[in-house]
């Protein structure tokens, strides 16, 4: 039988890959692509959080649905920011910006 | 009874409070001579408020009347006399705060009549005099807030208010003996009196806060019951207090040495510190502390220091040359009467010497001015036969000069024998003292009247003098302290335009009335009115009359020897090279403070400034030097790279829940 525990373990994993992604890729497509797991563990973190223990107003999946606008929103605005980054340097790398070191 | 002045008590020093808020703010809207019509239209008004007032005064206080060579009252004071007004300034729910109190009793009511009436003299004249300055309406500004402070501290219910009017004026005189900036002399002049007085007015401080500790009260008219509670030796300690307090402000021995140099201001600021207001607020002080005084024990110290400083300045008025500052002599040697009369119980003669010198030497500075505007010089000697050119301004000095000598019947006259009769009564000594320096007033007055007067130009003994280089009294050398250049030799003085000649005129007639209102020929009047809460120790003319000769006396004797002695020859010195000197350099007191009491004042100074410079600012560096070497150490974490702070922000997170698990 598929538990919450199981559940929570996939989004669990998913989060960790995404973050792992996240710090380690210098590539910005494959950064924001990282974050797209990352915000789609937590979405099933809360769906399946609301299908166990919330089977009268499913409020949970609520916050999925707010997730996918966010990501949505949030990716229009990571490439528009890579485009300028990309017009600007020439490389779409994480480690070409690094105008804000100390 | 309606009071209508009464109630309008407020507007006497608020009025010219506005009038300085006005013309300081909208200085540069105030085109040529604007500025001082302004504010002499607002010291009418003041002038005609504190008339009003005194007069319901002198209807609404206790009536008393002379039967028989004593004093006896006929109707006690009517309803609602003094009059009080009272706004609570600052306070704390339930807590009594400090209140705006303002009360008019005789003194205060005739006191800020006085004010009033010298400085709306004072502002008419120097539309005149300021005219063409450059910061014309600056000053005008300047002399508004300096009376409203006068008035207020005159008007003052409460200590504390009279502390902050007090303070307002001490800046005042700062910054108009400061006027002329520009001049090196004045920048020292200006920083000495600042000193001097706020040297004093450590004594007001501390005596006014102990003051309160022992009483738990500001008030001043409830200062008279409060006086008896207090133990005879703090009571002593207070009074002392207060006293340096006023001898700074009023310039008694030692503490005098900045009213001399007062003179760098322009002139009516001197008739304005001389007369109406900063001096007489000394003496007005020590009149308001007139209880503790006397319960402490602290009398014979004020009239001692009192007689001295009276005999010292007028002996070393005869031997100056500049006019103000024969007169800013004569005015430190008044107000040394004006102590000796409160030292020798004398409180009523005290005050109306107090309101006569005020009129009087108000009027002997504007005519100064007026001299100093016609002849182009400050100098005596130099000056050319002002007589001739000048007759209002001569014939109006005469009758200022003749009320400071004691000459009969003139204001100073009444006034100072008074005060004489108390001493002699008190203290014969002090008397004797106070005789020698009435003949030393006339002898320096008629000595300033003829050389300026009567004397064709002359060179000036007093620039050629080896020991008056420089101003050794300001601590500046020849070069930095020039002499004033000579009038030229064809110069004709004129007399001054119609402005000036009116606030002449008018000083001269208020100095006659006043003179008249508190002498016997018209019962003394002013004495029935202005008195201690005992009663008015009124004596009758055939007491006085003995004094009264002797007193003539010794005026016409100083008044004939000095005619005498510089009528034919005033150049010639009849003194040796070293008393010359000691005179003109003034004892040579204010030399003995540059070069001795600064010195050791600057002892602890340096050692304050090691401790600032090595401790207090190292440890300020230290914290500012430890906070950036932190940042220093710091710097590497902040690569600029985002995945770095990425990963902080997981590293955090993760710290985070590891803390949360354990707890």
């Amino acid at each position: 039988m598929i538990t919450l525990g199981h559940f929570l373990a996939l989004s669990a994993v998913l989060f960790a890959i995404g973050l792992f992604g996240v710090i380690t890729r210098r590539n910005l497509i494959a950064v924001l692509m990282s974050v797209e797991i990352l915000l789609n563990a937590a979405a099933i973190a809360f769906a399946a959080t609301a299908a166990y223990k919330d089977p009268v107003f499913f409020s949970g999946q609520l916050f999925a649905l707010f997730i996918m606008v966010v990501a949505a929103a949030e990716l229009s605005i990571g490439f528009a920011i890579l485009l300028n980054v990309f017009r600007h340097t020439g490389s779409a790398a994480t480690d070409v910006v690094e105008e804000m070191r100390g | 009874m309606q009071y209508l002045y009464a109630n309008l008590l407020y507007g006497i020093p608020l009025l010219p409070f506005l009038g300085f808020l006005v013309v300081i703010l909208l200085g540069r809207l105030f085109k040529g001579r604007s500025a001082g019509y302004f504010t002499t239209g607002v010291m009418a008004a003041v002038a005609f408020l504190a008339t009003g007032l005194l007069l319901e005064a002198l209807k609404a206080a206790p009536q008393w009347a002379m039967e028989g060579g004593e004093a006896t009252l006929v109707r006690p004071a009517l309803e609602g006399f003094p009059f009080t007004f009272d706004w609570q300034w600052l306070a704390i729910q339930g807590e009594r705060g400090i209140h705006f109190t303002l009360f008019a009793d005789p003194l205060g009511a005739v006191v800020l009549f006085m004010v009033a009436w010298a400085s709306l003299f004072i502002h008419l004249f120097s539309i005149g005099y300021m005219d063409g300055e450059e910061r014309y309406p600056t000053f005008f500004a300047y002399l508004q807030l300096f009376t409203a402070a006068m008035l207020t501290f005159v008007a003052a219910g409460d200590f504390f208010i009279a502390l902050l009017a007090w303070e307002v004026m001490g800046l005042m005189s700062y910054l108009l003996i400061g006027f002329f900036f520009k001049k090196k002399s004045a920048q020292q002049a200006m920083k000495k009196a600042f000193i001097t007085t706020k040297f004093a007015d450590l004594g007001f401080m501390v005596g006014l806060f102990w003051l309160y500790k022992e009483t738990g009260s500001f008030s001043i008219p409830e200062l008279g019951v409060q006086a008896e509670h207090l133990a005879a030796g703090v009571a002593l300690a207070i009074g002392l207090l207060f006293f340096l307090a006023a001898m700074g402000k009023s310039a008694q021995f030692p503490l005098h040495v900045w009213l001399l140099d007062a003179m760098e201001g322009p002139t009516p600021v001197s008739a304005m510190i001389h007369a109406a207001t900063m001096v007489a607020a000394g003496v007005f002080l020590m009149a308001r502390f007139y209880p503790v005084l006397e319960a402490g024990g602290a009398l014979p110290y004020l009239a001692w220091i009192g007689a001295i400083t009276a005999l010292f300045a007028a002996v070393l008025g005869a031997a100056f040359a500049d006019v103000k500052k024969i007169l800013a002599w004569s005015t430190v040697s008044q107000l040394g009467y004006m102590f000796l009369g409160l030292g020798v119980f004398g409180w009523a003669a005290a005050m109306f010497h107090l309101l006569a010198h005020a009129f009087f030497k108000a009027l002997l500075f504007l005519g100064s001015g007026s001299m100093i505007h016609g002849a182009k010089t400050q100098d005596i000697f130099e000056m050319n036969r002002l007589a001739r050119y000048m007759p209002i301004t001569y014939g109006t000095f005469l009758i200022g000069a003749a009320a400071l000598m004691g000459i009969p019947p003139f204001a100073g006259f009444w006034s100072k024998d008074l005060i004489l009769h108390a001493a002699q009564e008190h203290a014969p000594f002090l008397w004797f003292l106070g005789l020698l320096a009435a003949f030393f007033t006339a002898f320096y007055t008629t000595r300033l009247i003829v050389i300026a007067f009567h004397h064709p130009s002359l060179e000036s003994p007093w620039k050629k003098a080896p020991w008056n280089q420089g101003c050794p009294a300001l601590n500046l050398g020849p070069e930095e302290c020039p002499p004033d250049p000579a009038p030229p030799k064809d110069h004709h003085p004129h007399e001054s335009e119609p402005v000036m000649t009116t606030a002449l005129l008018g000083l001269a007639a208020l100095s006659l009335v006043v003179g008249f209102w508190g002498s016997p020929l018209f019962g003394q009047k002013l004495l029935l009115f202005v008195h201690l809460p005992k009663g008015p120790e009124v004596l009758p003319a055939s007491k006085l009359f003995g004094g009264y000769v002797l007193g003539t006396l010794v005026a016409l004797a100083g008044l004939l020897l000095a005619v005498f002695l510089y009528a034919k020859d005033p150049l010639t010195q009849r003194l040796p090279d070293p008393v010359v000197a000691a005179l003109q350099r003034r004892l040579y007191l204010d030399e003995f403070y540059y070069k001795v009491v600064a010195r050791i004042a600057q002892w602890p100074t340096d050692l304050l400034w090691i401790l600032d410079t090595y401790v207090v600012d190292f440890l300020v560096d230290l914290a500012a030097y430890a906070t950036g070497a932190l940042g220093q150490a710091l710097r590497w974490l902040n690569s600029g790279r985002v995945a770095t702070y990425a990963a902080y922000v997981v590293l955090g997170a993760i710290l985070l829940l590891l803390g949360g698990v354990r707890w």
